[in-house]
Formats: C-alpha cells, structure tokens, sequence
C-alpha cells in the first residue's frame, strides 16, 4: 500500500442547501497520475479548492501532504484553477517571469522545452491567443514545477482536438519519469482515460468509485463505460 | 478500439480490458510470429506511451514482464531490444502451443470429451484438410 | 525567495499590470489614445473658457477652478477597488489567491501599489493644474498685457494646501476601496451597505468638517478667494483625524486579508 497525498474524512461543504460535498471519504496516493471524474456540479472543483485552501469545509478533517491546507502548503502545490485564465498583458516570455519569481519550484528550463514541444513563441501575447494557446500556457506553467502535487481542474474543456492531444502528449511525455502525484479533473473522459493510473469517480459531492485503473478495467471496463453506466441513472444532465 | 502503430508494431488498445495485458500479449504474439526479429530494438517505454497515449506505468509493467520472461533484454543506455537467443524464442513458441493446446483441451473436457473422442475429431480433421490440400 | 523581495515583486507587477481588463476589452472600452485625445481637447476647451469668463468680468477667479476637482477622494477609493476587482474581472483570481503566500502579503502589496498609483495620479493631476495656470496667465498677459502673477501663485498654493489633503485621505480611501471589493467576494457581502453608510458619513463629516472647523479661514475660503493661501486652512485637530485615518487604513487592510482568508466565496 502506497502512502496517501490527500487524505479526506466525512468532508461536508453546503452552498445554500444544495451540497457541494457531501461527507466525502477519499485517499489519494502518491506519484500516481489520478482522474477525479464525474460530470459537473459533482463537486471536482469544490474539492480541488479544498485542497488548495480556498474552501474551508463545513465539518470533516483534510490533510494534504500530511498538512492543513492553506497558503504554506500551496509552495508544494501547483494548481491550474477551473475556468482560470491568464493576465491579458503578459507575453508567453512575461508568463515564465512571472511564474519564476512569484511560484516555488518553477523550472524556466523545463518550460521552455515544454514551450517549444507545444509550439508556443515566446514574444506571443495573451491577449491575442486563442482559448487553446491559452490553455496551453497554462498548462507549461502548472507543468514545469517540481512540486510534488499538481492539481488540474478540467485542463481539457474548450480546447481544440490538436491543442488536446498536443497537451496529452506534453503529459506523458514530461510526467511520466518524475515523483509527483498529478490529480486531473475531466468529464471527457474517453480520449484521456489511458492516463490514468488511478480513478475516482464522484457524484452528488460523494466518491462512488474509486481504484486503479488497470482493476476498474478488469472488473467493470473501461472508464468510459463506468462513467456512462453511472450517471445514465444519476440526475446529472446526461 | 483503436488501431496505433509504434514503429514496427501494431497495436490494438481496447479500453474495457487491462491495458497492459493486451500490450503484453501483442508485443509476445508479434514474437512469436517473427514479425520483429532476433536483437532488433523494439521502442522505449516513452515512445510507446507517448503514441499509444497512455499511462508510461501501464506500458513499464508490460515491458518488465517480457525482461523477466527473458523475451527481452535492456542494454544499458540503448534500450530495450528483443532477445538475441533463437533458443529462448523456440521454447517460448513451445510455451505457447503448450499453453493453445491446454486451452482447447480445457475446453473439449468441459462440454464432457473424452481423450478418445478428441482424438477422433482430429484425426478426422485431419485427413479432410489434406484431402483440401490435394485438390 | 525571502518574503520581502516578494512582497516587492507582487508590487512591481501590480503596478504593471494594465488599467484594461479583458472584460473592458471585451466591452469595446476606448483605447488609452482616443482617450487621452478627448483629455487634451477638454483641457484646452476649459483653457479657454476660464479665460473667456475672464475676459467678460463675471468675477471668475482662477483658483475657483480647484471646486472642480472636490470629488478626487472618490478617484482614490476606485484605485483601491480596481486593484481587487481585476483579478476577478481577468478570471486570475484563482492563481493570485493560491500563490504561496500569506493573505497579508497578498493585499498588502495590491495596497501598496494602489497607493503608489493614486500618488502618481495626484502628481501628475498636480503638475496639469500647474501648467493650466501658467498657460491662462500667458492666455491673460496676450489679451490684457501684462502676466497675472499673483493670481497663477495663489492658484498654485492653495491646490498645494487642498493635494496635501488628498495624500492625507488617501490611504485611507483606497483601504475602503479594497475592502468594499473584497467583501464583494466573501461570505460579507451582506455588510457591504453598512460600509457605504460609513463612507457617506466619512464624506459628509470631510466636505463638512473642511468648513465648519475654522469658520473664517479655511479650504473653501481660499478656493473662492476670500481669504489668502499664504498659511494652513487646516486647524491642528484636523491633523489627529488624518493619523487616526492612517491607524484606520491599516486595520482595514488587516481586516480584508483576513476576510479573504476565511470567508472567501467561491
């Protein structure tokens, strides 16, 4: 058994009376690329602003890398936010400047290399991007730290099929060979699921399933399927 | 399922079955049939991963389980290539005609055959395809 | 990274970061340069106006002009929320509040690069104020013969007396700026009236307070000409209510760092 980097007992967060969570048990473990799937309003993104402090939960214990959440712990995280953009003035170079001075652990080096891979100039302005060079800078940004937890909220949504496979590949290729846990949310699972070492799968603020991918697959199939089974039933907008 | 190639190899990845499973008994059959030959290099675990998009995990367990059944060997910082000794892809061949023939047999013994009558149907099997072969 | 050089880093880049947000870009807000066209235009129009009303001896003085720009504490107070609501506006606001850094230091330095920019715009206004008095002194001097010396002086003095007032209020306006905005943000929202209440009541006790403290010499007197700019409008009491203005600023910083902290909603 492999230890845990994010560890959550009986997490409860209302907004009004609907719950975002609602007593959430989950253990993540370490250095594995993790998918934390279900379709939305499900609770990904109220459980990632968990992790990272923004969210205080109602009732229920979290502890992240062994400690509260919260601005200390965040050096060791990198957390690409959901539906986040980027400062409209900055340029791709400004970004890595930034980036360098402001986020512990960030490796120019490796975001250049992680820039030119994904076919990002360095003199290119936010402002006059598109949605999936957006992304994409994002991306190298959470990417090219070493820290041991990087956090994704939705990396995929709105992006053009090549920017897609182009950050997929990105993926797997500069993550694979390094002790980091990687959690990514998604709801388009099927062109990703393959990334996974690990699956949970949340509804209605609860973690349903969850397991490694290579047993889930041996068990019930793809993640694809689970997903489809799952919330044909649920009240999500499927 | 999706069809990939990697090189000299020809993947078929179905998502509703253990990924490595499959990688494991793709690159073994694509041994056995000669389709890559002695010593030649087969792709890192990166490349693999990188276009079969998948987990670089998934594709490292698969390629230790070839190393450890000796179909493989890694030479150090140049890769992974395919066993150098005809020997060992001989009796891993024999392995598998092993392994088909036991299958078939289980099946047989489970809709209730007995030695006798296998032997009967292959007999008969037997003579029809050359009987096929003379015409 | 000592805390300090990134505490001055968080400034640096605030300070650059633009007055656009791509919400305003999206709005299809003017350009800065269109913008500053219509700024020099007015300028010269109202040049030429005062200098019009002069001319038809309807009593106009110069240092009346200084009425026109009591609502500069208010230009402050924007600065204050601007610098908040833009991250919000850019949709940053999930990188800014999880950088690893206290909430402290995350406000401090926005409200530091506030104040900084409000300093700037008050110099700049400042150094405006002083060109449109020597440029209607030479405007006066064509037309009649002869510079108005003591006229463009006393304009120069008294907007010196009424800036050394604004860069007093000044941080405390643009510590009500900041929280007015970050409250927009928390589980506060629901003081938000209350604090505008107190900003009415602040306003009217300043514009009123300006008045009635000395009754014979004081802001408004010089302003409309009744009494010289030559010493202080400002009766020493006024001093101990700016200070407690500044104790008053940093406890509001205080408070909205911590209100991000813990009551952010999102």
């Amino acid at each position: 058994m492999t230890a845990s980097i994010v560890n959550c007992q009986q997490i409860t967060k209302r907004y009004g009376d609907k719950h975002a969570l609602d007593e959430l048990n989950v253990s993540i473990p370490e250095n594995k690329i993790v998918g934390i799937l279900g379709p939305n309003g499900s609770g990904k993104s109220t459980f990632f602003r968990m992790i990272t402090g923004l969210v205080k939960p109602d009732s229920g214990e979290i502890e992240v890398l062994g400690k509260r959440p919260g601005s200390g712990i965040n050096r060791e995280i990198a957390y690409l936010p959901d539906r986040a953009r980027w400062y409209p003035n900055h340029t791709v170079a400004g970004a890595f400047e930034w980036a360098e001075k402001l986020l512990p652990g960030f490796d120019i080096a490796n975001a250049k290399e992680l820039a030119d891979f994904m076919e990002m100039k360095r003199d290119m302005r936010v402002s006059g991007m598109s949605r999936g060079q957006e992304a994409r800078l994002m991306l190298i940004l959470c990417m090219a730290r070493n820290v041991p937890l990087i956090i994704l909220d939705e990396p995929f949504s709105g992006i053009d099929v090549i920017s897609r496979e182009r950050i997929i590949e990105g993926m797997i290729d500069y993550l694979s060979d390094r002790d980091q846990t990687i959690l990514i949310s998604t709801h388009e699972i099927y062109e990703v699921e393959g990334m996974f070492d690990y699956a949970i799968f949340l509804n209605q603020g609860k973690a349903i399933l969850s397991g490694d991918t290579e047993e889930l697959r041996a068990q019930y199939g793809s993640m694809h399927d689970i997903f489809r089974q799952f919330y044909r039933y649920g009240k999500g907008g499927f | 399922m999706d069809i990939r190639q990697v090189g000299a190899l020809t993947f078929q990845l179905d998502f509703s079955q253990p990924l490595y499973e499959q990688i494991l008994e793709q690159i073994r059959s694509a041994l056995a049939k000669g389709e890559i030959g002695l010593g030649e290099k087969i792709p890192s675990v990166r490349e693999m991963a990188h276009a079969l998009k998948i987990n670089p995990n998934t594709v490292m367990r698969a390629y230790k389980e070839l190393e450890r059944d000796g179909l493989t060997e890694k030479r150090r910082g140049q890769g992974t290539f395919v066993t150098t000794s005809e020997e060992r892809v001989k009796t891993f061949r024999a392995e598998l005609v092993k392994e088909y023939i036991d299958d078939f047999l289980n099946k047989m013994e489970s809709l209730g055959y007995s030695w006798e009558d296998i032997e009967g149907y292959m007999q008969e099997r037997g003579s029809r395809r050359k009987g096929s072969d003379l015409t | 990274m000592p805390s300090s050089n990134v505490f001055w880093t968080l400034v640096k880049y605030e300070l650059k970061s633009g007055y656009m947000t791509r919400k305003k870009m999206r709005k299809g807000k003017m350009p800065q340069k269109i913008w500053l066209m219509y700024a020099v235009l007015l300028f010269i129009v109202f040049l030429c106006f005062t200098v019009y009303a002069t001319n038809q001896h309807w009593g106009f003085q110069l240092r009346n002009v200084w009425y026109f720009t009591l609502g500069l504490p208010w230009m402050l107070f924007g600065y204050g929320m601007g610098a908040i609501k833009n991250e919000w506006e850019n949709s940053t606001e999930g990188w800014w509040l999880t950088l690893p850094y206290s909430r402290n230091t995350l406000i401090g330095a926005k409200y530091i690069a506030a104040l900084l920019k409000t300093l700037y715009i008050l110099l700049v206004t400042y150094a405006l104020a002083i060109v449109y008095g020597v440029l209607y002194g030479v405007c006066i001097s064509v037309l009649k013969g002869g510079f108005p010396l003591h006229e463009v002086i006393f304009f120069i003095v008294s907007g010196f007396w009424w800036y050394l007032l604004l860069m007093g209020l000044m941080p405390l306006m643009v510590s009500i700026g900041v929280l007015v905005a970050v409250i927009k943000y928390t589980n506060a929202k629901y003081i938000s009236p209350l604090i505008y209440f107190f900003m009415f009541i602040l306003g009217y006790g300043m514009y009123g307070g300006l008045g009635v403290m000395n009754q014979k010499h004081n802001l408004y007197s010089i302003f409309s000409g009744e009494t010289s700019p030559g010493s202080s409008p400002f009766p020493v009491v006024f001093f101990y209510f700016l200070i407690a203005g500044w104790i008053l600023a940093y406890l509001l910083t205080r408070f909205s760092a911590y209100l991000l902290k813990n009551k952010l909603d999102v």
